[in-house]
């Protein structure tokens, strides 16, 4: 039988069992604690300084609609004094991004925000349309999580943003701990528990919202009546991680600490010194600037094998290898635009290229 | 071959399965005889096959020194010479770990190579004792298997069984025996759940039935997760303790590659991150609560860590070894960690047997971030401070804004009366206080027993007595 009332204000009649910690709480509980846990971690992790222009990945997918929603309610609410931006990425994925990118454009109106929108076709000369075309829907995801991190990042510095935050969850990175420690990929298991990312060459990147459970994400954006467009994409799913997300789902049906649990252990290890001195230094790719373990980046490889009809040479030993043997990229090949970080305050391109929100009413 | 989409329409929808040997079906070692077991893609013939295992199993026998020694034939001799407790369970892996360890430290007539000077073929006089802790008192209705368990060792000549008994976790006279304390061990707990910081109640009368204490334990934990964890918990050090009773300086344990792999995931879903180089070696201190004794350090080693199941099965099936399998416990494995783990990774082996052996590489490459400042009262392995700050952190469980509403490690920290909870690493907190999605509330009357090493190993406690009496001769009065 449930309790008469909220575990937390013991006032109101509860409406919602948390997963994070299993007590029994009202509605406007719900939307304090949650509120209130997401702005614990950005102030403990240090996260922003005041005159900060933040942007925020925009998918318009519930992750990223609700950490709009947070961030402009966190931001009026205690002074926070941040630039909050919208950055999108358009993919090129027909009946799926198109769609969601109209819910973001509506999200811009909503939460008085400027919006920037940036494509592959524009970027790269290639859509996802036009990439799974070439290749198949096998490894797809491959070429659409390389560019669209290095698409963030371009487009954070064409609005000359000092911080990128995006929606991944404390699923998300449960997630990815288990991922990585399958595959074995021992460099990012060592920063995947990470709330905040800085290269020397990259833009911060951080996660608001690493402590907080996808369901209560879905929650508040339920209770709060948000719009957000819920489409799975239409292109088959990374079938490596959705193996770790069958077994997370499981784990937190099991014990729905598990997630949390999961981060804590990721936060509790490290790479041992000695496996951190074998892995490749960081270094700038040659043809783009983009940060990168060998001469030329992932992205500029995976796009070289697609302009050059070798899609694969960026995925196996064997595309390499025939990549290889096919002898130097001719001068025409397309090209990714030289990165370069924002020099300095201010806008790095005129503002009249951001879709500005309207005024509010 | 199997289709997760449409074939006619999408070419890349059939994935077809990979050849399961590379090259050739001969040998890969010694390239002359037809292969009779394919082996993550190695096809090897079953001479070598035994050849390569048993070259597995004495390198992960070493010790991480010995493999430093400058000559070869020291190095196989010095895992010789340790008086060892071979847990077993009755499962694969140990009855494989069972005979590996009778032919490598009772080589017999037919093993012996490289002459009789060779470190490997003399005698050994270290005593080498097998340990089967019996569980049919932890749930009603499981059959006593101790007889089963006696006839299965009794070829084993050259290794002395014992059989102790889950319920030994809560019998002081057992442990008054096993002890460092003695007959000066402090009698068990018991803490009340219904409370974050699980309060301290009242101690257990000595008179009081280990096998009721088992089962009030197990049945008040609130998930199937939590009591298999306090199972393989409790089992573990028992065989620590018997180990040191026994005075042995190492306990080896039959986990095979697939099970270290098991056990790593399923630790770290259970948040014992800190502790992931302890599932493939540990060293563990019988006596930090016992001044007058010498430390006595035990390693935990794991020589199958590098074979996996199938490979022990092919081991049992051509050693014609006879596996009675591990006791089946009433837990609902479906909605335990453990159980969902185990489901995962074996159905992991049979389509990506490279996975398995990369969870437990990616493992080796890590290590805990802060140090250890004490060793948890249940798992008795080593914690760092900070677990219960770290939880009140990430989750607001009230509104009051009093601390002492929340459980944190400074605001217990030296005050015994609040309870066991800082005393605990944070994976063994979590199986107190998490609760499956279906948990009910915890009822006023929730006191549960805690195992006799418990109150025995919480630090505070201990210290604070015992600092007292250790230089009680110089103290004033008040």
């Amino acid at each position: 039988m449930p309790p008469k009332s909220c575990a937390l204000c013991n006032v109101s009649r509860p409406i919602l069992k948390r997963p994070k910690t299993g007590q029994q709480i009202c509605k406007d509980c719900f939307f304090y604690v949650f509120e209130t846990e997401v702005h614990n971690t950005i102030s403990e992790a240090q996260l922003f300084r005041p005159g900060d222009r933040v942007a925020i990945g925009a998918s318009g997918g519930k992750d990223s609609t609700v950490l709009a929603y947070v961030m402009k309610t966190l931001n009026e609410r205690y002074n926070y004094g941040l630039d909050l931006y919208l950055l999108s990425i358009d993919e090129g994925i027909t009946g799926y991004r198109d769609d969601s990118l109209e819910t973001v454009k509506r999200n811009q109106q909503q939460y008085s925000m400027p919006l920037k929108i940036l494509s592959y076709e524009e970027l790269y000369g290639w859509t996802m349309d036009a990439i799974v075309s070439e290749i198949g829907k096998k490894n797809n995801c491959t070429f659409c999580g390389v560019f669209r991190r290095q698409a963030l990042d371009r487009g954070a510095a064409t609005l000359a943003v000092d911080h990128i935050v995006t929606g991944h969850n404390a699923d998300d990175i449960a997630e990815t701990v288990l991922m990585n420690i399958m595959r074995g990929d021992i460099a990012r298991l060592g920063r995947c528990t990470l709330i905040c990312t800085q290269g020397e060459d990259t833009i911060k990147r951080s996660k608001p919202f690493k402590y907080a459970y996808e369901k209560e994400i879905v929650m508040y954006a339920y209770f709060k009546k948000l719009d957000y467009f819920s489409t799975e994409c239409i292109y088959s799913p990374d079938a490596y991680r959705g193996h770790a997300r069958v077994f997370l789902k499981d784990l937190e049906a099991a014990r729905p600490s598990a997630i949390i649990d999961i981060i804590h252990s990721g936060e509790a290890f490290e790479v041992r010194e000695e496996v951190k001195k074998t892995q490749k230094a960081q270094q700038t790719c040659k043809r783009c600037g983009y940060m990168s373990s060998n001469d030329l980046c992932k992205a500029c490889t995976l796009l070289e094998g697609l302009e050059r009809g070798i899609a694969d040479a960026g995925i196996s030993d064997k595309g390499k290898k025939k990549l290889e043997a096919s002898g130097p990229a001719p001068d025409s090949l397309r090209k990714i635009p030289y990165f370069e970080l924002p020099g300095g305050p201010g806008p790095a391109v005129a503002i009249e290229s951001v879709q500005q929100a309207p005024p509010q009413d | 071959m199997s289709s997760c989409g449409n074939p006619a329409t999408d070419p890349d929808a059939l994935m077809e399965r990979r050849a399961k040997f590379d090259k050739t079906t001969d040998c890969i070692k010694c390239k002359v005889e037809r292969g009779s077991i394919v082996v993550r893609h190695a096809v090897y013939c079953k001479n070598c096959f035994f050849a390569v295992v048993t070259h597995k199993f004495r390198r992960s026998l070493e010790h991480p020194s010995d493999r430093m020694a400058s000559d070869a034939r020291q190095a196989a001799s010095s895992s010789r010479t340790k008086s060892s407790l071979v847990g077993f369970s009755g499962g694969l892996g140990s009855t494989v770990l069972l005979d590996a360890v009778d032919r490598f430290y009772f080589p017999h007539e037919d093993l012996k190579k490289g002459g009789k000077a060779h470190p490997r073929n003399k005698k050994t006089s270290v005593k080498v004792h097998m340990c089967y802790v019996e569980m049919c008192n932890a749930f009603t209705g499981i059959t006593d298997r101790t007889s089963d368990i006696t006839d299965a060792c009794k070829d084993y000549e050259n290794l002395e069984l014992h059989i102790c008994r889950l319920e030994d976790a809560f019998d002081p006279n057992w442990w008054s025996k096993f002890h460092p304390l003695g007959t000066n061990i402090i009698p068990s707990s018991s803490i009340r759940l219904d409370d974050e910081a699980l309060p301290f109640t009242q101690s257990i009368e000595s008179s009081s039935d280990p096998v009721s204490n088992l089962r009030k334990y197990l049945t008040s934990l609130p998930t199937p997760t939590a009591v298999q964890s306090a199972i393989k918990t409790m089992v573990r050090v028992i065989l620590l303790y018997t180990a040191r009773f026994l005075r042995c300086s190492q306990v080896i344990l039959g986990t095979s590659l697939t099970s270290l792999s098991i056990n790593l995931i399923s630790s770290i879903a259970q948040g014992g991150g800190f502790n992931v180089p302890e599932e493939s070696y540990e060293e563990w201190t019988a006596s930090s609560v016992d001044f007058s004794a010498q430390p006595t350090t035990i390693r935990v080693i794991r020589p199958l860590r590098d074979i996996g199941m199938k490979e022990c099965s092919a081991w049992a099936w051509w050693r014609n070894l006879l596996i009675i399998g591990k006791e089946k416990l009433p837990i609902n494995e479906r909605q335990s960690i453990g159980g969902l783990t185990e489901e995962f990774i074996i159905g992991l082996e049979k389509d990506y047997p490279s996975t398995v052996s990369a969870i437990a590489r990616t493992c080796a490459k890590v290590n805990p971030k802060d140090e250890a400042t004490s060793r948890c009262a249940v798992c008795q392995r080593p914690h760092p401070s900070g677990a219960l700050d770290w939880k009140a952190r990430i989750s607001i469980r009230s509104l009051s804004g009093d601390e002492s509403s929340s459980v944190t490690d400074s605001n217990t920290h030296g005050d015994r009366a609040s309870g066991l909870a800082p005393d605990l690493c944070y994976a063994c907190y979590s199986h107190f206080v998490s609760r499956s999605s279906k948990s009910i509330a915890i009822q006023g009357d929730s006191a549960i027993p805690l195992p006799t090493w418990v109150s025995n190993s919480s630090s505070r406690k201990v210290s604070l007595e015992r600092l007292k009496e250790s230089i009680g001769e110089y103290l004033l009065e008040e």
